[in-house]
């Protein structure tokens, strides 16, 4: 598990450190880092993708930037990572416990960084067909769910049931899910209405719809990565569906809660829902609050640091208590 | 019977259909088309007037049942916030003014207060040191002798427990309580016994 991530001149992260746990929820207001953290998991996961792109401190003068994590290993503890710097991605390691270092990098740090997954989903891109050509992952927009879920359908039969009674038990109205080519050698993707038996193609299902199901496609994919970013995964679905949700990342987190014996993914999830933000209430240490501070620069406080806080919070809904201000990570509208 | 119950989870409401029904005697049925849910006590007070006129008026409903958690609020009749008189009073005021329906009496309401959570009831004959006075007392002292979590733990046997398990194991230790809800009603007297004993009152008052 990633302990910690921190930030020099990373976009809005100027100077910034988050503490991370196995499930993570961020609040904060809009440009306060939060999406920042979770395309440095990109980066990280693969930073040569990613020279390209201006993520230097936009407008300063600081033409280099990193981003370094921290993490254990059965004997050691080490802090790591790459620095952006002339054009380059440079991997270093500044601090650590245990085991010597050594200059290549350690294969325990490529193990932590090299399967995460980042996805900020687009409902209007998953609607699309899609080549037929099976493929193993959704995309980090969804845009090949018709695809990812058509390989999870070949490669591992009982995930591909249990994604289906969940999606039955989500949304009862489609009973099964879809597929059929086109002349183009296209796959299109649909659900069938339960009463009806029609089938409803993926352009003419609601966007709430279709973010239901690729939630579940990334829940139930095979093969799952150490590390999954979400991009607010509440968006689009009804308010009675976020139990469900949490429930659904909870299961990566803490398989053997759930009776599962396959390893722990960690999960860093963004939200702008209080209503989802209530269902955390109990887990002060999976909230992390984003900062916008006045300088421009953004910062990450853990909830359960704040003892004192959490106590002047009572039995309050958090998510009215944030909504509030009192718990930052609020917009400064003047 | 037609019975609402107005609580914060599914899970919650599966428990105390249990609960109700045995108090009750009959085996009652949901609103058709109207699972009601709420998001705690404050949602809960909003909501009620609108609620309790919606079932009146727009379903077939014979009854309500509202439980919240009291959370560290307390149960103390003479206590200025106390949540079980709070959500009486709303219903009681909003009751006294439902028009006349053909051939029904205005909606039945029974109200319960949990203290600190649903899952003390359904613990409380497996340990002993869970109980309202118990509750109560931490609570003067500021020093609760249990938590929330805790109590979730202990029931549902993991931390983060799926919908699904929460009304599996909740389901099954309201049917275990259902042979013994007088010792349920002497443990949290004002809670649950307050409940019960409007319960009951519906079966007094006929149709």
């Amino acid at each position: 598990m990633i302990e910690r991530i921190r930030f020099k001149n990373f976009k809005a992260l100027k100077d910034a450190e988050v503490k991370l746990g196995a499930f993570n929820l961020i609040v904060g207001p809009n440009g306060s880092g939060k999406s920042s953290l979770l395309q440095a998991f990109e980066a990280l996961s693969n930073p040569s993708s990613c020279i390209h792109r201006q993520w230097g401190t936009l407008g300063a003068t600081a033409k280099e930037f990193s981003i370094e994590l921290l993490w254990n290993t059965e004997r050691s503890s080490f802090w790591g990572g790459y620095l952006f710097k002339q054009g380059e991605w440079k991997f270093r390691i500044q601090q650590s416990s245990g085991d010597p270092l050594t200059k290549e990098i350690p294969s325990h740090f490529l193990a932590r960084v090299e399967s995460t997954r980042v996805y900020a989903l687009e409902p209007a891109k998953m609607a699309q067909s899609v080549d037929s050509r099976r493929v193993a992952e959704l995309s980090r927009t969804g845009d090949n769910l018709a695809g990812a879920l058509t390989y999870l359908r070949d490669q591992d039969e009982d995930a591909y049931d249990h994604l289906r009674a969940e999606l039955q038990r989500w949304l009862p109205e489609f009973d099964s899910i879809g597929f059929k080519n086109d002349q183009n050698g296209c796959r299109e993707l649909s659900l069938r209405q339960a009463g009806s038996r029609q089938p409803v193609p993926a352009k003419e299902l609601s966007e709430g719809t279709l973010l239901a199901l690729a939630l579940l496609a990334i829940v139930y994919q095979p093969g799952a990565p150490t590390l999954i970013g979400l991009e607010e995964p509440d968006r689009g679905l009804h308010p009675r569906l976020l139990r469900e949700v949490r429930d659904a990342l909870y299961r990566l987190s803490f398989p053997s809660d759930f009776g599962l014996k396959r390893k722990p993914v960690q999960v860093v999830a963004t939200t702008h829902s209080p209503l989802f933000l209530d269902l955390f209430k109990d887990h002060p240490e999976q909230i992390i609050i984003a900062e916008k501070n006045s300088d421009g620069s953004a910062s990450f406080r853990s909830l359960a640091d704040d003892q004192q806080l959490r106590e002047m919070i009572g039995d309050a809904p958090l998510g009215e208590v944030w909504y509030s201000g009192v718990l930052g990570g609020v917009p400064a509208i003047k | 019977m037609s019975v609402a119950i107005l609580s914060e989870s599914s899970a919650d409401e599966a428990a105390l259909r249990v609960l109700v029904d045995a108090v009750l005697g009959v085996k009652t049925t949901p609103i058709t088309n109207f699972p009601l849910q709420s998001r705690g006590f404050n949602a809960v007070r909003g909501a009620l007037a609108a609620i309790i006129r919606f079932l009146h008026y727009r379903t077939d409903a014979d009854g309500l049942v509202v439980v919240v958690d009291s959370n560290h609020s307390t149960l103390e009749q003479a206590a200025e916030k106390n949540r079980l008189r709070e959500l009486r009073e709303t219903a009681d005021g909003v009751r006294a003014h439902l028009g006349s329906v053909a051939g029904r009496v205005p909606l039945r309401v029974a109200i319960g207060v949990a203290a600190p959570a649903i899952e003390a009831w359904l613990l409380c004959k497996r340990y002993l040191e869970i109980s309202e006075a118990a509750w109560e007392q931490g609570l003067s002292k500021k020093q609760d002798p249990y938590s929330k979590l805790n109590l979730k733990r202990r029931l549902y046997g993991v931390e983060f427990a799926s919908l699904e398990l929460m009304t599996e194991k909740m389901t099954k230790a309201a049917s275990e309580l259902t042979a013994d809800l007088v010792q349920v009603e002497r443990i949290f007297p004002k809670g649950f016994g307050t409940m019960a004993e409007q319960l009951r009152d519906w079966r007094r008052v006929g149709r």
